[in-house]
């Protein structure tokens, strides 16, 4: 098997074929179709409840699939789990560690299940996290068991990294420091499928994104492709409401407007920004911000009004 | 099995065999007390003399020593529900409650096999049911030659090697005073210091009784009602009256009974004798 992908360096890392399960009332995943190259970094975008972390399950091995396979390295997830998680590392979506354990030991224990031997790695995980690892797991914050569960992780060197909602519960220099880290673990060679709701953390380190709503799969878009159709809505203020309307009479079927007060209104630029900015410097404007688009809106921007179908 | 995960369950076990092993012991040690070699010796006279009575009642082949007392009162009681509380217990530690927590998708993770993971839990169950049997046994043995020594067949409840009559176990010659004797020790002359303490444990004892008070310490009414259902044997008393006069320096009461003797102001006398 290893002497295959080494001779093939880019043959699909894990490939999913009609995965579904149906939990009922619409909930599960259906019809899942995608590939993961080795050596790239694939994020998996969907809202809460979309199907994400099912899917990483049955890439895990956990539950068995209802119709279609998961495969990964050439392996059948259910059937080989064993074999696959040999060079695999996984962070769960809701993290759940003994919490009778202190850090160390726990990772002490999973280490040699693991059959790893040298704790130089760890060490240096533990340091960059800045974990306490003889503190108790249970008297651990939110925030603290999931750098726990990323040292976990990240501390075999695996070939394949399996995260669901990595940077949940971390602060902001922690999340820079864990995307800082995925970025180092691209560079030796690693592969990651990394799944969110934050289209931003996606969007800082994977190269490839697949979007899931409802249970199916949307579109596998390139990341590159993604940033240059994403809509930017801009709010704004004018100094007065003559300003506004006289601005609504002129561009406002162009900018898309929408009036959200007196005189505020909401601009969407569909990627041309520089002549939004542009209409903008002929009036008097008292203030300018713009707001994150929405999963839902970015879905909309990919399908129209109909929805992802 | 791997034996990181093994260790790991064996020491979270350890709290729960501690208590129950604590429990069984004060349990084993009253149902070694109830014990009685008199009422037993009776029992074996009646069954002898009505053979076709107790045949009757399915009791023929009865048997009325120590090891059979033991087997009856506590291997029924300890053999089922002890392990049943102990795999109880395990299982909801070791697997119920990470499943339900989510804490097993940690040891999934790892390239230990379902079955690896399953085998190690089960293992370590093995032994602590085992280690807690080997404990029920010792404190049997400990418990009833501390009491009665030499009535136990510990051989025959399991035990490796002869620990009955001749070869005891150490801790159990020492609470039980150097007796050779075995039963022995029943008869008049023989007694030691130990008996003193039985006495006082057994409440008010002969000794009590002739000097029209209580025995100090003693605990009184429960033994004298046990004493009357024929459960708890007058020896205890006995041994412990003679003792402590053997300590006071009266005369032995090695021969004759206590209904010879009686108290004067010189102390205790025989009764044929005033």
């Amino acid at each position: 098997m290893a002497s295959m992908t080494a001779s093939r360096p880019t043959a699909a890392l894990i490939e999913v074929s009609g995965l579904t399960k149906d939990y009922g009332a619409g909930r599960g995943i259906f019809d899942l179709s995608f590939d993961v190259a080795e050596g790239e970094v694939f994020g998996f975008l969907g809202s809460n409840g979309a199907g994400k972390t099912v899917t990483m399950r049955h890439l895990m091995g956990f539950i068995r699939p209802q119709a279609g396979s998961a495969r990964i390295f050439g392996m059948d997830c259910f059937a080989q789990r064993a074999a696959i998680q040999g060079q695999l590392g996984y962070l769960p979506g809701e993290i759940a560690i003994y919490d009778d354990m202190r850090a160390g030991d726990y990772l002490k224990l999973i280490a040699s299940m693991r059959g790893q031997g040298s704790t130089k790695r760890r060490d240096e995980l533990i340091e960059r996290f800045e974990l306490d690892p003889r503190m108790k797991v249970r008297k651990m914050s939110k925030g603290n068991k999931q750098k726990v569960g990323l040292v976990c992780a990240f501390m075999g060197s695996p070939r394949l990294l399996l995260l669901d909602e990595p940077t949940s519960g971390l602060d902001p220099l922690m999340q820079a420091r864990f995307i800082e880290l995925v970025r180092e673990e691209q560079q030796r060679g690693a592969t990651v499928l990394l799944s969110s709701h934050i289209f931003e953390e996606v969007e800082r380190c994977c190269s490839r994104v697949a979007f899931i709503r409802q249970g199916r799969l949307c579109s596998v878009q390139d990341m590159t492709e993604v940033k240059g159709s994403r809509r930017h809505a801009f709010n704004v203020r004018f100094a007065r409401e003559d300003e506004c309307a006289r601005f609504l009479e002129q561009h406002g079927d162009a900018c898309a407007a929408q009036r959200t007060g007196a005189c505020e209104l909401e601009l969407a630029a569909d990627g041309k920004v520089d002549v939004l900015v542009k209409l903008l410097s002929g009036y008097e404007i008292e203030a300018l911000s713009t707001r994150e688009q929405s999963l839902e809106e970015m879905f909309m921007g990919f399908y129209g009004e109909g929805g992802a179908r | 099995m791997s034996f990181a995960l093994f260790a790991r369950e064996l020491r979270g076990s350890l709290s729960a065999l501690l208590v129950i092993t604590a429990v069984l012991a004060l349990y084993i040690v009253s149902i070694a007390y109830m014990f009685d070699p008199e009422v037993a010796d009776n029992l074996d006279a009646v069954m002898a003399a009505m053979p076709d009575l107790f045949a009757a009642f399915g009791m023929a082949n009865m048997s009325t020593n120590m090891t059979d007392f033991m087997l009856n009162y506590l291997y029924g009681f300890l053999f089922t529900w002890v392990p049943l509380l102990l795999i109880m217990m395990m299982v909801n530690r070791m697997l119920v409650r990470p499943i339900d927590r989510g804490s097993m998708a940690c040891l999934l993770a790892t390239p230990a096999s379902r079955l690896r993971i399953a085998g190690s839990f089960a293992a370590c169950m093995v032994a602590v049911l085992v280690f807690e049997l080997v404990l029920i046994f010792a404190i049997q043995v400990a418990s009833a030659e501390a009491l009665f020594p030499g009535e136990l067949d510990a051989e025959k409840l399991g035990w490796p090697g002869a620990v009955g009559r001749r070869r005891r176990m150490p801790g159990a010659a020492v609470i039980a005073g150097d007796d050779p004797g075995g039963r022995g020790s029943r008869r008049a002359g023989d007694a030691q210091p130990r008996h003193v303490l039985q006495a006082l444990r057994a409440g008010r004892g002969k000794l009590g009784r002739r000097c029209g008070r209580r025995v100090p310490g003693a605990c009184g009414h429960s033994a004298d009602r046990r004493r009357d259902r024929g459960l708890l044997s007058p020896r205890p008393q006995r041994l412990g009256a003679q003792a402590l006069l053997q300590i006071t320096g009266v005369p032995p009461v090695s021969r004759g009974s206590f209904a010879d003797y009686t108290r004067t102001q010189a102390g205790w006398v025989n009764r044929s004798a005033v």
